[in-house]
């Protein structure tokens, strides 16, 4: 009979990598005391998306750049063990008290760091925005010798929703040539 | 005594998955080769994607009619990219709640659609399908509770698409055309009487979902000679056969009054036994958070047969320690059989959560 991949095994593979970096969402509030994370690791073979001109390795949310997203189930107990083995330092556990865990938040977890960037923005935004016609955006670079953790909801939520309307947009095309 | 099943029979097969969902929906057919299917929410894809090659043994597999994801929760949508880009089941529909989650799974089945050019529908409450005889309703998401994904927002669980099948033993459409037919003045009899043959697959929906699933779908009569609903209350929509029990049995699957306005004969819980316990006071009491004793105790007071997939209620004993479920005392696939407007009949399979039966049976 086929044996199921436990909770363990999963903690155990990612715990062996040379690399960490984690794509963490909070999937589902089971119920107060009863969490599961939707998890997935950076893939292995990292190089194909470095910075041409840097040389530097930027990590983004595109599908390619992740491994298949895992559930990790978690309890107010034992959470910070859990995320303590993909690398959570105690300075960031204050960051994730239990309570303010909610669904659909996204953290990234791992050896990367933070550089924010000045961003031209385009002529419309500046309009709404006289003071600062450029506009900081962070950038996440892999980084063997840090360990970060940031929460990335703002820019996946707004990947999520073009790609949402992206998608219903070619149901149209495709539903009037039917 | 097990009957024969017919090509033209609806048939459902709530699949044992562990803590999640997955259903396949055989849809009635002519004849069995032509036979297709849907899928609603699909979790551990490699299972599901065994038990249809199975049910296709001997057959030309074919597209899939849809592909419903109820909500974006993992343990309802891990599998669903698979099927997308499976050359024989990529669906012909994807029917999506709405709600756009932020997890990897969801992005990955959104790109999945649009490199295969699937269609993908915003289901809400009051949409309808039709597959000859069968009738498939959405009961939720409300416009109301939908439009709140991008100003308020409402927890995923409530943006679940609720679905109402109703395999009639006339095609439904005929019948609602001849209402208005003065030599046949019976159509709302006739409407009542599919109730018999109605089940409802409830996603993960909470109190929010079920409290404008009850506002929208009333007891009401049509009658041919006036048009319009009457004071007189008898047709339900929301009556029903059987229920898949939303959100495993959790505490906060249904209430009570709902299950007294959908009067099941059998409801179905797709679960995986989860101990927990709860602190009150200063005590500390054990207490299952899947399925919950709350809908399990509801679900007794409707007098409704309870079957779960992990089998964890029907191994349980009455005070006098006879078995709930005598003969289903163990983990399984449940396979539910409609006939054209008759009443539901059921079988539990025998496979843990990662293997498929041995065999699928072909009498019920």
């Amino acid at each position: 009979m086929e044996r199921s991949v436990t909770q363990e095994d999963i903690l155990h593979n990612w715990r062996e990598r040379k690399i960490k970096v984690f794509r963490i969402t909070v999937d589902e509030k089971l119920s107060d005391d009863y969490i599961r994370l939707m998890i997935c690791s950076l893939i292995e073979s990292i190089k194909d998306f470095a910075d041409k001109e840097t040389k530097r390795i930027v990590i983004t949310d595109r599908r390619r750049n992740w491994d298949k997203e895992e559930e990790v189930y978690i309890t107010s107990e034992n959470y910070k063990d859990i995320l303590g083995m993909l690398g959570l330092k105690k300075k960031h556990v204050e960051q994730i008290p239990w309570d303010n865990l909610n669904e659909g938040q996204v953290y990234l977890l791992g050896s990367f760091r933070i550089e924010e960037i000045k961003k031209r923005t385009n002529l419309k935004q500046a309009k709404i925005d006289k003071e600062n016609r450029k506009r900081k955006v962070k950038r996440f670079i892999l980084d063997a010798r840090k360990v970060s953790f940031t929460q990335i909801d703002e820019q996946v939520n707004d990947a999520i929703r073009r790609l949402y309307f992206s998608t219903l947009r070619e149901r149209r095309k495709h539903a009037s040539t039917d | 005594m097990p009957a024969l099943i017919k090509p033209g029979d609806l048939i459902i097969h709530i699949l044992n998955v562990g803590h999640g969902d997955a259903i396949i929906v055989g849809l009635p057919a002519r004849n069995e080769d032509e036979r297709t299917y849907g899928l609603v929410d699909c979790y551990k894809g490699t299972k599901v994607m065994k038990y249809m090659n199975k049910l296709y043994e001997n057959k030309t597999k074919k597209r899939l009619e849809f592909i419903c994801a109820t909500h974006p929760h993992g343990d309802h949508i891990s599998g669903i990219e698979m099927f997308i880009r499976n050359s024989d089941y990529c669906p012909r529909e994807f029917w999506d709640s709405g709600f756009r989650h932020a997890s990897g799974t969801y992005r990955d089945i959104l790109i999945a659609l649009l490199e295969k050019q699937v269609k993908m529908i915003r289901v809400s409450s009051g949409m309808e399908w039709y597959f000859g005889k069968l009738r498939i309703t959405a009961l939720s998401p409300s416009v109301v509770l939908r439009n709140q994904y991008v100003t308020y927002g409402v927890d995923m669980n409530n943006a679940s698409i609720v679905l109402r099948l109703e395999h009639h033993d006339e095609n439904v459409l005929l019948l609602r055309s001849r209402q208005y037919d003065k030599e046949h003045p019976d159509t709302p009899e006739e409407e009542r009487a599919a109730g018999n043959s109605v089940v409802i697959l409830a996603g993960d929906a909470e109190f929010d979902a079920w409290a404008q699933i009850s506002s929208e779908y009333p007891k009401l009569e049509t009658s041919a000679v006036f048009q319009g609903p009457l004071v007189k209350k008898m047709l339900s929509l929301l009556n029903c056969h059987i229920i898949k029990v939303a959100h495993h049995g959790s505490k906060h699957s249904a209430p009570l009054d709902m299950y007294e306005k959908m009067s099941p004969s059998l409801a179905v819980i797709s679960c995986k036994k989860t101990p927990g316990t709860l602190t009150v006071g200063t005590k500390s009491v054990p207490r299952d958070r899947f399925p919950h004793l709350s809908a399990i105790n509801a679900l007794e007071e409707c007098k409704a047969e309870i079957l779960t997939t992990d089998g964890s209620y029907e191994s349980q004993t009455w005070p006098d320690r006879t078995l709930k479920g005598p003969n289903s005392d163990h983990p399984g696939t449940i396979m539910i059989v409609v006939s054209p407007g008759g009443k539901p009949r059921w079988v539990k399979l025998c496979d843990d959560r990662d293997s498929v039966p041995p065999t699928i049976p072909t009498t019920v």
